[in-house]
């Protein structure tokens, strides 16, 4: 478009430039009055992932260097977190077997997908046919697990332990695990896995033989 | 350890701001000097970085860092005393009118409010920043010898081919400290946010155009994308920043030739920044030395390849530093990677994946600083003047630039995106976020407000 040299006199004036941004400015101030809430209400404290961060940060000094390590967060923890995600996870992967069918929610599916995968790669039951219950799930996903259940935790964990390398699925060496108190030996057996040592409260560093 | 925290951030701003000023110089320029101070400091400071990890001498980097700054302040006290006997004195730019200023300072302390409080609540930042660009970060700083571990399979979801001008100024930072305190990645933020701000406000207001300058600042203070962003420790603001000050500093005009080139210089120095920050930047760069050609040849005609030249030096070190981080350390991109031309040519035929690009663009753009873009450009329709000097090749540098840019986002979309949907939902503010200072700019600078005083005004 063309600007012809003389135009007709318009003044812009300081009136109109703030009723342009009032708008925006009146979102900013509602935004913040939000956030000012939020702040009050949750008296200012670090939110759950930021609590794990914290706690696994704690104790990142007692552990090796650097390499891999898996993440097993089991009793006390699993009935307070683990539980309700089986319960819902279980029976999406019975779905899954019976019928192919996944959840709607693209991060859920992927989760199933990857769960299921591992069952059928670790119980080669499941593979021959079988369609498992939900208890039979929830019993092979304890056992397998916890990992890649929990997109959340795993990122967390990994963005806490760095430069250890956290993976999303037990595997054969170093566990960091999160166990009942009073019952972390025996529960480490019943795993069959070998007791290292205590690193902190209610985490302690296990091995799972090849 | 908070004051040790202060001192080595000030301390890279500081060589930022002795590096613009030597690139940048005159009285008429230092707050402009000041804005840009933050990230060419904590740019520059990032490649020394990567330049002792990748040597494996990262104890000498404090001491480049040190002698930098000294060698700088030497050359320009020599300088200072050379422009001293020249009597240059700072030419005074028309004030801004103070219902304004008193309305962008309560903008200001608004958003340093948000930016407080949303830092104190999530100190590491946002997902983005915890699961890539402070993930990367630690794996610098808790494991020098070791921090290629970071390209390891299980950690494909942090993107590890990302570059690493932030991680590597965390963890230089971190490595003074010797803790990683997230204080660091929070200043870090702070600085780039603040930079941005002062820099859109100074390169109108040097312009003579402190109307424009209250307005755009405002414009991007009163949106809730900066604090949002900026808080959240993303990159996306470090890269508006390198977006804008490219431009800002290839358009800066100056009488004489060497301070010309080095603007110049600077203006690559930013750009290749930008690329060294993410790879949305390498696109950027890629754009900016093709549209800088037609604007140097029109702006310095008979001066065209030493500028050129210059340009090219100056993101010579960025650009070395990221060939060499992609091509021999980093994995290949999610995105184009895992890809194969028949996929590729079945998404380009797909029409639907068009309209949903296009829908989200149009509502990426109502949306924008929280509907301002509409109304900014009603108030402009009506509010042309007279195009000044050297307004030609600015209008149609600035605009062919943030038109490929986002044409090339746009392409990335079509041809990459697996959930075209989904990835425009998670990703399209943040990339429409790296052009608005710089459209804000290219607005307001071209149509503005721009009503110099008269006599007759006077």
């Amino acid at each position: 478009m063309k600007v012809p040299a003389k135009l007709p006199p318009f003044r812009m004036s300081w009136v109109l430039v703030l009723l342009v941004l009032s708008p925006a400015m009146f979102h900013r101030l509602r935004t913040l009055g939000d956030e000012v809430g939020q702040a009050w209400r949750s008296g200012g404290g670090p939110d759950a992932s930021q609590a794990l961060l914290q706690e696994l940060d704690a104790i990142r000094p007692k552990l090796p260097p650097r390499g891999r390590i898996s993440l097993l967060l089991q009793g006390e923890s699993l009935a307070r977190e683990l539980r309700p995600i089986i319960d819902i996870l279980a029976p999406a992967i019975v779905k899954h077997y019976q019928d192919g069918g996944l959840p709607a929610d693209t991060a859920m599916a992927a989760v199933v997908k990857a769960q299921a995968d591992g069952l059928r790669s670790r119980f080669p039951g499941i593979s021959q046919g079988h369609v498992p219950d939900k208890e039979e799930i929830a019993d092979l996903l304890e056992k397998i697990g916890f990992a890649t259940l929990d997109a959340g935790t795993h990122t967390i964990a990994q963005y806490a332990l760095a430069p250890l390398i956290i993976d999303p699925v037990l595997r054969p060496g170093l566990i960091l695990a999160r166990l009942p108190a009073g019952k972390a030996r025996a529960e480490a057996l019943r795993m069959g896995l070998r007791w290292k040592k205590a690193v902190g409260d209610g985490w302690y560093l296990l091995e799972k033989r090849p | 350890m908070r004051v040790e925290v202060y001192f080595w951030i000030l301390l890279s701003w500081l060589l930022g701001f002795g590096l613009t000023s030597l690139a940048v110089p005159g009285p008429r320029r230092r707050r402009l000097r000041i804005a840009l101070a933050a990230p060419i400091g904590m740019g520059l400071v990032s490649l020394l970085e990567f330049l002792g990890l990748s040597l494996g001498w990262g104890f000498l980097v404090p001491v480049a860092e040190l002698a930098l700054v000294v060698a700088i302040s030497f050359r320009l006290s020599r300088l200072q005393r050379t422009q001293a006997s020249a009597h240059l004195s700072p030419s005074s730019s028309p004030p801004c009118p103070r219902p304004l200023t008193w309305a962008l300072i309560l903008l200001i302390s608004m958003a340093l409010l948000s930016f407080g409080l949303r830092s104190y609540h999530a100190p590491h930042g946002e997902s983005d920043a915890m699961n890539i660009w402070n993930l990367h970060a630690r794996f610098l700083f808790r494991s020098p010898e070791h921090w290629q571990d970071l390209f390891a399979p299980t950690l494909d979801y942090s993107h590890p081919d990302y570059p690493l001008l932030l991680p590597g100024f965390v963890a230089s930072t971190w490595s003074r400290l010797d803790a990683d305190t997230p204080l660091v990645p929070i200043l870090t933020a702070f600085g780039f946010a603040a930079s941005l701000v002062a820099l859109l406000f100074e390169s109108l207001r040097g312009r003579g155009l402190p109307l424009a300058a209250s307005l755009g600042a405002m414009a991007l203070v009163a949106g809730t994308s900066l604090t949002k962003f900026s808080s959240g420790q993303l990159a996306d603001v470090p890269l508006a920043v390198y977006y804008l000050a490219s431009v800002v500093l290839l358009t800066l005009g100056g009488t004489e030739e060497r301070s010309r080139k080095s603007n110049v210089a600077l203006a690559g120095f930013c750009a290749g920044l930008a690329a060294w920050t993410k790879n949305e930047g390498q696109l950027f760069l890629i754009l900016f030395v093709a549209c800088s050609i037609p604007c140097l040849r029109h702006s310095r005609p008979g001066r065209f390849w030493p500028s050129f030249l210059s340009l090219l030096a100056g993101m010579a070190p960025a650009l070395m530093a990221l060939l060499y981080f992609k091509l021999a350390m980093a994995p290949s991109n999610d995105l184009f990677g895992t890809t194969n031309t028949a996929v590729v040519l079945e998404k380009i035929l797909d029409a639907k994946r068009y309209l949903a690009i296009l829908i989200g663009f149009a509502d990426g753009f109502l949306r924008l600083g929280e509907g301002v873009l509409i109304l900014l450009l009603v108030l402009l329709f009506f509010a042309q003047r007279a195009p000044q000097p050297g307004d030609r090749s600015t209008r149609h540098f600035s605009w062919a630039l943030i038109t490929l840019t986002l044409l090339g986002y746009a392409l990335v979309y079509i041809c990459f995106s697996g959930d075209v949907a989904e990835h425009l939902e998670t990703s399209l503010s943040r990339l429409l976020f790296h052009v608005w200072p710089l459209m804000l700019f290219a607005l307001l600078t071209l149509n503005p407000l721009a009503h110099s005083p008269t006599p007759q005004d006077t």
